[in-house]
């Protein structure tokens, strides 16, 4: 994942990434030691834990001009990761809880105009390096062109600045979903003009976003392999799925003065169209990160709590996308499912207990 | 097993073909444990088959000797001696430890006969034979952890209704009870036959595992004593006692771990067990001597196999078993490799005696090298939950003994409600990616519930 970040977003995705693996991991030491000394019964963990959290949250958030974000990101985990995380009681990943914090909650103080205090407050990069510039670049570094949204196709982005301009895929989605639902003449135009970007860079990951997620292809390999190696349950991702699927069609929208469905007006698409709609609902959005690379952590051990853990993710993911204005709220499925982790192990019984 | 799910799969060893025991058999000096004083003295001479210790409760087993020879010394353990597996429950067997004492018998010649020339009762009632096992016992059941003799005493009061004999291997790397079966199919089918009309049970059941050969003359033999032949895939542990009566027995009969089957109307017995009492009725001879297995760490290694009396010295058994008790921690066990315990005598504190061969079970395994990593905090991967049989859930059950910490709080009643499932297979420890000693932290939680009761 840091590998794929450092081919879009270059030395500054790697700045990002060490302040805050190195916040976090100080931030842990001490704060481990210091409860260590209060309560010999501190459960000790692996020195490399707060390293290891530390880089999951590097690559999970936006590259930030702002560097106070990765410090204090880094610095709140640090801390989160002795209350709350899969050993605990309270299975709430602490890296969802640290984003919420950080990206979604500030944003809160004008909630009528979120987005844009997530933007001046984090400050993150809208920019993703050229194809000639990919590891070396400065991400920052737009030239004169910086306030240009480059529409081109990214093998064909030329210039001489490092990095290229483009609209945020996950927060352009969630503004733009219920006119392109209403007019699908709209998703032909985006796609046309290079506001949406081409699936295949979206699947390769050439727009602003998580450091080291941009690119759902990357997370669905690793995803898989999570899989194959058991460390992560193909029932929690497949009834995420399902929940994700089955919610995102019975959704409400507006259509001619009218409330109607989500599934009634893909139907009335083209169905390429309609394809095309879902694909980027799913690829355009924290989905494939939360699902596959996150949740699998701090699942229920119990095969049936885990399918019900991946429907509770799936459901609440896609009415965050709906509803909220930033796609960091769809962690919030995270804090959820996290929340009755635990309880749903009961789902689990013994027949000689019965 | 319908609703239960787990367990592991492991390559089934081949199974060795046994001879019947030759007559006369080497007779090194035997040291048997009795669970009370015995009736003999120092120096005493002993005949073969002479009781040397006949207990008070007469539903337990008497000690015979399976050997002429003299009586060299009686010594009591300084203490207690750790408590046998023993079963609860009808059968009245007290899980309390109790003062043993080791006989030592020197052997009268070099060579004893393998059976003794006892007649079997010719009362088929239950009360004869009740009585003529308990007077030449005991009848250990290899690998159930109980004695026949104790179960029969139970049976008396409460008839079972079904029989089982039991030739699913515990360990199927180690196919022993296989190799037993297997090599004396007619007998096993007509001494189970034999214990249904001594019980008066009406369902006679042969489980076997699929690796056993030859399964054709074994399905006939059955067939021929109206024996139920069942074979099933052998997922590990289904040849524990719980999950066999789950499984094989009508209405969904619930064992819990170190319970009596007698309890739930199912007597289980060993092959050997069906074996020896079929040649004690044909042959009017009661094999006074036990197959004992050795398994071997290597996947392709066939299992040696001997004769022997209880008690002798494990030395004399296979060079491999050679050593003080130092050299041999570690590198044998009694049982199979995932539930064995060491011989007692590598476990006892009051000094090293040399190991001797138990009447309890048929097999011995030795142990390959093993890297044991560092116990790491728990990363909720579920694994233990998956592999474990009983569906409980281990590492929650851990955490509950750590938080109940031997009270009867909460947690201490829910660990209750839920330790007496645990069969004590090993699943989870083994499959634990952080190396936490689950199975033995349940063991320990189940011992102090078991204390402080």
């Amino acid at each position: 994942m840091l590998g794929g970040g450092m081919v879009f977003f270059g030395w500054r995705g790697l700045l990002n990434v060490t302040l805050t693996v190195i916040s976090c991991h100080l931030t842990y030491l001490v704060s481990a030691l210091l409860l260590q000394r209060r309560s010999a019964r501190h459960e000790q963990r692996p020195t490399a834990y707060g390293l290891w959290m530390g880089l999951l949250m590097g690559v999970s958030t936006p590259l930030t001009l702002n560097l106070i974000i990765p410090i204090i990101s880094g610095l709140l985990l640090g801390l989160a990761v002795h209350l709350i995380g899969r050993a605990h009681r309270l299975r709430v990943h602490p890296v969802a809880l640290v984003i919420l914090l950080v990206w979604v909650v500030p944003a809160l103080i004008y909630p009528a105009d979120a987005p844009t205090m997530r933007q001046s407050l984090t400050q993150p990069i809208q920019t993703v390096l050229r194809p000639g510039r990919v590891f070396i670049g400065d991400a920052a570094d737009a030239g004169p062109k910086a306030s240009w949204v480059d529409t081109s196709p990214w093998l064909d982005a030329t210039g001489s600045s490092d990095s290229i301009r483009r609209k945020h895929q996950q927060t352009l989605l969630i503004r733009e979903q219920r006119r392109i639902l209403d007019d699908p003449k709209l998703l032909i135009n985006m796609l046309r003009s290079g506001e949406l970007v081409p699936l295949g860079e979206l699947i390769c990951g050439a727009v602003p976003g998580p450091i080291g997620a941009t690119s759902p292809l990357l997370l669905i390999l690793l995803g898989l392999y999570l899989m194959y190696s058991r460390l992560a349950s193909w029932r929690s991702a497949a009834a995420a799925l399902v929940g994700a699927m089955a919610t995102y069609l019975l959704l409400p929208v507006a259509h001619d003065g009218d409330t109607t469905t989500v599934f009634a007006r893909l139907l009335n698409m083209q169905p390429l169209a309609a394809i095309t709609m879902v694909s980027y609902v799913f690829l355009a959005s924290p989905w494939c990160l939360i699902v596959l690379i996150l949740a699998p952590s701090v699942d229920p051990l119990s095969r049936n709590g885990r399918l019900v853990y991946g429907l509770i993710i799936g459901v609440t993911v896609m009415l965050c996308q709906w509803y909220a204005a930033t796609p960091e709220t769809a962690f919030v499925s995270l804090i959820v499912a996290g929340l009755i982790s635990r309880p749903l192990d009961a789902l689990a019984r013994s027949p000689f207990t019965r | 097993m319908a609703s239960l799910r787990g367990g592991m799969e492991f390559v089934g060893g081949k199974p060795v073909r046994l001879k019947p025991p030759d007559d006369q058999i080497v007779s090194p000096t035997l040291r048997l444990t009795s669970q009370q004083r015995p009736d003999v003295v120092l120096g005493q001479t002993v005949e073969a088959g002479q009781i040397i210790s006949d207990p008070v409760d007469v539903n337990q087993p008497c000690r015979t000797s399976p050997i002429a020879g003299t009586i060299h010394s009686i010594i009591r353990r300084p203490e207690p001696g750790p408590v046998p597996r023993q079963r609860q429950g009808r059968a009245g067997l007290s899980a309390a430890p109790s003062p043993q004492y080791d006989v030592t018998i020197l052997p009268a010649a070099p060579t004893a006969a393998s059976s003794l020339p006892i007649d079997p009762p010719t009362d088929t009632t239950l009360e004869a034979w009740h009585s003529a096992m308990r007077n030449t016992g005991p009848w250990p059941q290899a690998g159930l952890g109980y004695d026949l003799v104790g179960e029969l005493a139970a049976a008396k009061k409460s008839r079972p209704d079904t029989i089982i004999c039991l030739g699913l291997d515990a360990f199927p790397p180690h196919p022993d009870r296989s190799s037993i079966l297997g090599s004396f199919p007619a007998d096993a089918a007509m001494g189970s036959s034999a214990m249904a009309q001594i019980c008066g049970a009406s369902t006679v059941i042969m489980l076997v595992g699929r690796n056993i050969r030859p399964l054709d003359r074994l399905r006939k033999s059955c067939r021929n004593f109206s024996v139920k032949f069942t074979c099933v895939e052998n997922v590990y542990p289904a040849a524990d006692p719980t999950l066999v009566i789950w499984a094989h027995t009508s209405g969904r009969r619930k064992l819990p771990h170190g319970g009596s089957p007698m309890s739930q109307g199912v007597l289980l017995i060993s092959p050997w067990t069906a074996i020896r009492i079929a040649r004690w009725i044909t042959r009017k001879r009661l094999d006074v001597v036990s197959p004992m297995l050795i398994g071997r760490p290597q996947a392709s290694a066939t299992m040696n196999w001997r004769y022997t009396f209880a008690g002798q010295p494990l030395a004399s058994l296979d060079a491999a078993l050679v050593g003080q008790a130092g050299a041999l921690h570690g590198r044998v066990v009694m049982g199979n490799p995932i539930t064995g315990q060491a011989p007692r005598e590598l476990r006892s504190e009051a000094g090293p005696l040399p190991p001797v061969v138990p009447d309890d079970d048929h097999l011995i395994s030795l142990l390959g090298r093993s890297t044991i990593g560092a116990a790491e905090p728990c990363i909720t991967c579920g694994w233990c939950v998956d592999v474990c049989p009983t569906r409980l859930r281990p590492i929650h059950l851990v955490q509950l003994a750590e938080t109940s910490n031997g009270k009867k709080n909460r947690a201490g009643r829910r660990l209750a409600a839920h330790l007496p499932w645990c069969i004590d297979c090993g699943l989870c420890t083994h499959v634990c990616p952080s190396h936490l000693p689950l199975g033995q932290m349940l063991r320990d939680a189940r011992r102090q519930r078991t204390a402080d009761d």
